[in-house]
Formats: C-alpha cells, sequence, structure tokens
C-alpha cells in the first residue's frame, strides 16, 4: 500500500505534465526544482484573459473591516450609544460573513454543495444584521446590552 | 490561454470525489505545532462567536420579551458567583483569544 502511494505522485506528476504541454503551465509538476527557474521567468505580472483583482480585494476588505472592529471595540466602551451599536451591528455582521465564507470556501466541495452552503450562509448573515438593528431599535441596544449583562 | 485557478481545482475535486479514493492520515498522524494549533482555535472561536452573536440576533427577532426582562429572569435564579463567574469566561475567553489572535494576524 505503501508503494502505491509513493507511485501515484509520480504518475499523477506525469499525467499533468503531458496536459501541462497543453495547457499553461502554472505550479503543477511534482518536482519543486522545476517550478523556481518557472516561477523566476514570470516576469511582471500579466493581467491577461480571465483575471481579475477581486480576490485581492477582498483580502483588503477583510483586513480593513477586522481594523474597523477593533476599533470598535475601545469605542463602545467609551462612548456607547446608537452610532457604535449599527457600526457593530454591520461591521459584526460583515466579519462574520466573510469568515464563515472562507470556513466554507476551505471544507466545502462540489459546486452544488458550495453554492447551497453559501447561500444558507447569506441568509443566515441577512437575518443576523436585521436581528441586531432591530435589537438596537427596539431594544437597549448592544452596548448597554452588553454592559447589563456584564452587572450580573 | 488556458484553464483558470478556479477551473482546475473543481476538476480536481470533481474527479477526486467519484474515485471515493481513501484519504491518507493527515490530522490524525501529523505531529501538532504550537501555530497550527492557534490556527485552528482562532478558526473555531470565529465560528463559535459568530454562530453565538447570530443565534442573539434571531432571539432579538424571535422571543417576545425585550432584553431587560430575560436578564432579569436570569438575576433571579440566583446563581452561585462561581457560576456566574465560569458563564461570563466562557464567554470572554473566545472572544478575547480571537481579537488578540486577530491582532497578531493584522500586524
Amino acid at each position: 500500500a505503501l508503494a502505491l502511494l509513493r507511485a501515484r505522485p509520480r504518475g499523477a506528476a506525469l499525467a499533468l505534465l503531458g496536459s501541462a504541454l497543453l495547457r499553461r503551465p502554472a505550479a503543477l509538476g511534482a518536482a519543486a526544482a522545476r517550478c523556481a527557474p518557472a516561477r523566476d521567468s514570470h516576469g511582471p505580472p500579466r493581467q491577461g484573459h480571465g483575471s481579475s483583482k477581486a480576490a485581492s480585494l477582498h483580502w483588503t476588505g477583510e483586513r480593513a473591516v477586522s481594523m474597523l472592529l477593533l476599533g470598535l471595540l475601545p469605542a463602545a466602551y467609551l462612548c456607547p450609544g446608537p452610532a457604535v451599536d449599527y457600526s457593530l451591528a454591520a461591521a459584526l455582521t460583515l466579519h462574520g460573513h466573510w469568515g464563515l465564507g472562507q470556513v466554507i470556501t476551505d471544507y466545502v466541495h462540489g459546486d452544488v454543495p458550495i453554492k447551497v452552503a453559501n447561500t444558507g450562509l447569506y441568509i443566515l448573515s441577512a437575518l443576523t444584521f436585521a436581528g441586531l438593528c432591530h435589537f438596537n431599535y427596539q431594544d437597549v441596544g448592544i452596548c448597554k446590552a452588553v454592559a447589563m449583562l456584564w452587572s450580573l | 490561454m488556458g484553464t483558470t485557478a478556479r477551473e482546475e481545482m473543481s476538476r480536481f475535486w470533481e474527479k477526486n470525489s467519484r474515485s471515493n479514493r481513501p484519504v491518507s492520515p493527515h490530522v490524525s498522524i501529523y505531529k501538532w505545532s504550537l501555530p497550527m494549533a492557534m490556527s485552528i482555535t482562532h478558526r473555531g472561536t470565529g465560528v463559535a462567536l459568530s454562530l453565538g452573536v447570530s443565534l442573539f440576533s434571531l432571539g432579538a427577532l424571535l422571543l417576545p420579551e425585550h432584553f431587560p426582562h430575560y436578564l432579569a429572569q436570569v438575576r433571579a435564579l440566583s446563581l452561585g458567583p462561581t457560576l456566574i463567574f465560569l458563564a461570563k469566561f466562557s464567554l470572554a475567553a473566545p472572544f478575547s483569544y480571537h481579537t488578540w489572535n486577530g491582532i497578531r494576524h493584522l500586524v
């Protein structure tokens, strides 16, 4: 069984090299040594057909929301009120939505399960945001609620 | 020209999930390291906190009474200080871990 496991990567590499002759050779080769010179010969990044900056913009957006949320924590302590309440509702929901989205991307595979999971996530996030806003409007608000809870 | 990364990934997953090949042990045999453990804890606390927030907001939408009412009910239970401390700790600990480790990721 161990011999099979070791033989399979070689076979896969050969199959991939064969298909790589027909397609753009990405970092597919099993031999890492072959990858290094290929990476060097890349030159300036080409924004060609089928590329988009969406992923990297998403990444930047994630960091921005994380920092915003971090800043809201002392704000919630020092100036509790509706402004911080609603900002917290928005930042918390978005941060959680994107975070859970990454978890789905990592662990859910297959076109249909991915679509189902992401749809469910959208619904959950929408409900969460609605519920938090409702709480801020009709009830005491997030900052006050945390303060009250901790006074227990 | 050629395939996109997404196409290559989905082709890989379609072929491999169809063949039902056994997966060689990975998490069960690989030696745990601190970075690994911290990373998965960050993810675990994140998911738990997110689900907690969602549960709270669903409660805000569905439950009939307002927050002070339910808080008064909990207060009326007259739980011991130890239990209250444990409850607060179990809320604050994952929150703190995720926050501080998150800062570490941002830096």
